[in-house]
């Protein structure tokens, strides 16, 4: 005996509520699911970052080492060898009745070269990285730039103590450095302008120069030295970017949060 | 009423078929063996029909063995121990329940309607219990998951057809013909949607990360 009417209405109603019920379940099945996805791609993405993070620090110890090292070989071998050469010469200057003016002027390119030599030796060595500060550091490099007179570099800051470890100093003073080489490579500029200071809980650095600027479209993040400024810089947790100066140089602006 | 079966027979043996071709995920490899048992059933089943013979005697069997490949292939993608021990228990106990209800009181000439209710409970228990377990591996979505298509097979079969499933003997106490007619249209329509997701499952695991 098939239902009647009034059952087969019964039935509908029962199987509409059953397959709303199946279509609920189904549902909420699949919103479980993007809510696992989520959380799941979360935490992919942080292990992602951490790996990352751990890899570019692998490697900016594996920089300094041989930095460091370099650095060393540089004082020890070739900074002796410019040592024993300027004795060599002051002893040929003593013994001469009259000194010429060559000799004089290759004794003093020995001592400049011996000077640039120790400046560029110990801002490669860690241990003189780890026993000063970046303000410091920074001096010394403005300094060594400057004593070629061929570009004025400026360095100000604001701060009575940089709220940083000394890694994080480290990383932020190779990133300086690469965006000095970067400027007198390319931007050929007559002064370099360095300021520091500090923004509510972040520390603002810029780095302007007055060269011949660059075009912003056509700047590609695919050069090491770029891409190693904005590595170093993510992994500090901050920002790097770059503009074109209302003189028509370039200015590289970098933000760091600090505690 | 044949067209309709023989499309069921038709999508049945296909699914048998891609699931040979993809024996490497063991799921595949259990739903393989639960079609090939099925196909083997609907033989027997055919032929006795033909001979007048009481075929439903198949089904109080059949029945048994597909409780236990389906639970042994959600046992498979449900994580953690309880679960996977209750699983085991059911597969025990279902078999001997619906194997002593068969033989004491349902006799094995009629359908076993009550057994099919309760293997339906129990599977859809298990289908939701693995619809809240997937877990994703990828940026994929649900629908490109091979569990979500083969839950969602079990899921809808199961739900859908344990109603007439379990009202069948009824229907067949008052009009035989067109009970058999109504049950042997909806069965294949549920079973039609049943191969045509296990199918897509089956695709499924092949472009899945964690089945590769």
């Amino acid at each position: 005996m098939l239902p009647g009417t009034q059952d087969l209405y019964v039935a509908v109603i029962l199987i509409t509520l059953l397959f709303t019920i199946m279509g609920l379940v189904v549902v909420m099945a699949v919103i479980t699911y993007r809510k696992k996805q989520q959380a799941y791609l979360h935490e992919i993405k942080m292990m992602r970052e951490e790996y990352e993070k751990q890899l570019m620090w692998s490697r900016i110890e594996m920089q300094e080492d041989t930095l460091a090292h370099l650095g060393q070989e540089l004082h020890d071998d070739v900074g002796q060898l410019l040592s024993s050469t300027k004795l060599l010469v002051n002893v040929t200057q003593r013994n001469l009745p009259e000194v010429p003016d060559t000799l004089k002027i290759a004794e003093e390119t020995l001592s400049t070269a011996i000077q640039h030599l120790r400046a560029l030796s110990r801002s490669s060595s860690r241990q003189w990285l780890d026993q000063f500060s970046l303000v410091e550091n920074l001096r010394g490099e403005v300094e060594r730039i400057n004593a070629s007179r061929e570009i004025q570099v400026s360095f100000t800051h604001d701060l009575e103590a940089l709220p940083l470890q000394s890694e994080p100093q480290i990383m932020l003073f190779r990133i300086i450095q690469e965006a000095i080489q970067n400027c007198l490579r390319h931007a050929r500029p007559q002064a370099i302008d360095i300021s520091m200071r500090m923004a509510g809980n972040v520390l603002l650095l810029i780095i302007a120069d007055d060269g011949a600027g660059f075009a912003k479209a056509e700047m590609s993040s695919n050069g090491m030295g770029i891409r190693n400024m904005q590595h170093r810089t993510n992994l500090l947790g901050g920002t790097i970017h770059w503009e074109v100066t209302s003189a028509g140089g370039t200015a590289v602006l970098i933000k760091l949060p600090v505690e | 009423m044949q067209i309709w079966i023989y499309g069921y027979y038709v999508l049945l043996v296909a699914c048998f078929i891609i699931s040979l071709f993809n024996l490497a995920y063991a799921k595949v490899r259990l739903l393989a063996v639960l079609t090939g048992i099925s196909i083997i059933t609907e033989l027997i089943v055919e032929l006795m029909g033909k001979e007048d013979l009481h075929f439903f005697v198949v089904y109080h069997f059949f029945v048994v063995l597909e409780y236990c490949l389906i639970t042994l292939i959600f046992r498979l993608g449900i994580p953690g121990k309880g679960w996977k021990s209750c699983m085991d228990v059911s597969m025990v106990v279902f078999g001997m329940v619906s194997l002593g209800y068969s033989f004491l009181y349902g006799g094995w000439h009629y359908f076993p309607g009550i057994n099919i209710t309760i293997e339906s409970f129990l599977v859809i228990c298990w289908c939701l219990l693995s619809f809240f377990t997937i877990s994703p591996h990828s940026e994929a979505s649900i629908f490109q998951h091979p569990d979500f298509w083969i839950t969602l097979a079990f899921f809808f079969y199961f739900a859908g057809s344990m109603c007439v499933n379990g009202f069948y003997n009824l229907l067949l106490a008052g009009d035989t013909k067109s009970a058999q007619h109504l049950f042997a249209i909806l069965n294949s329509i549920s079973n039609y949607l049943l191969y045509i997701m296990l199918i897509k499952g089956i695709l499924c695991f092949r472009g899945h990360k964690i089945y590769t």
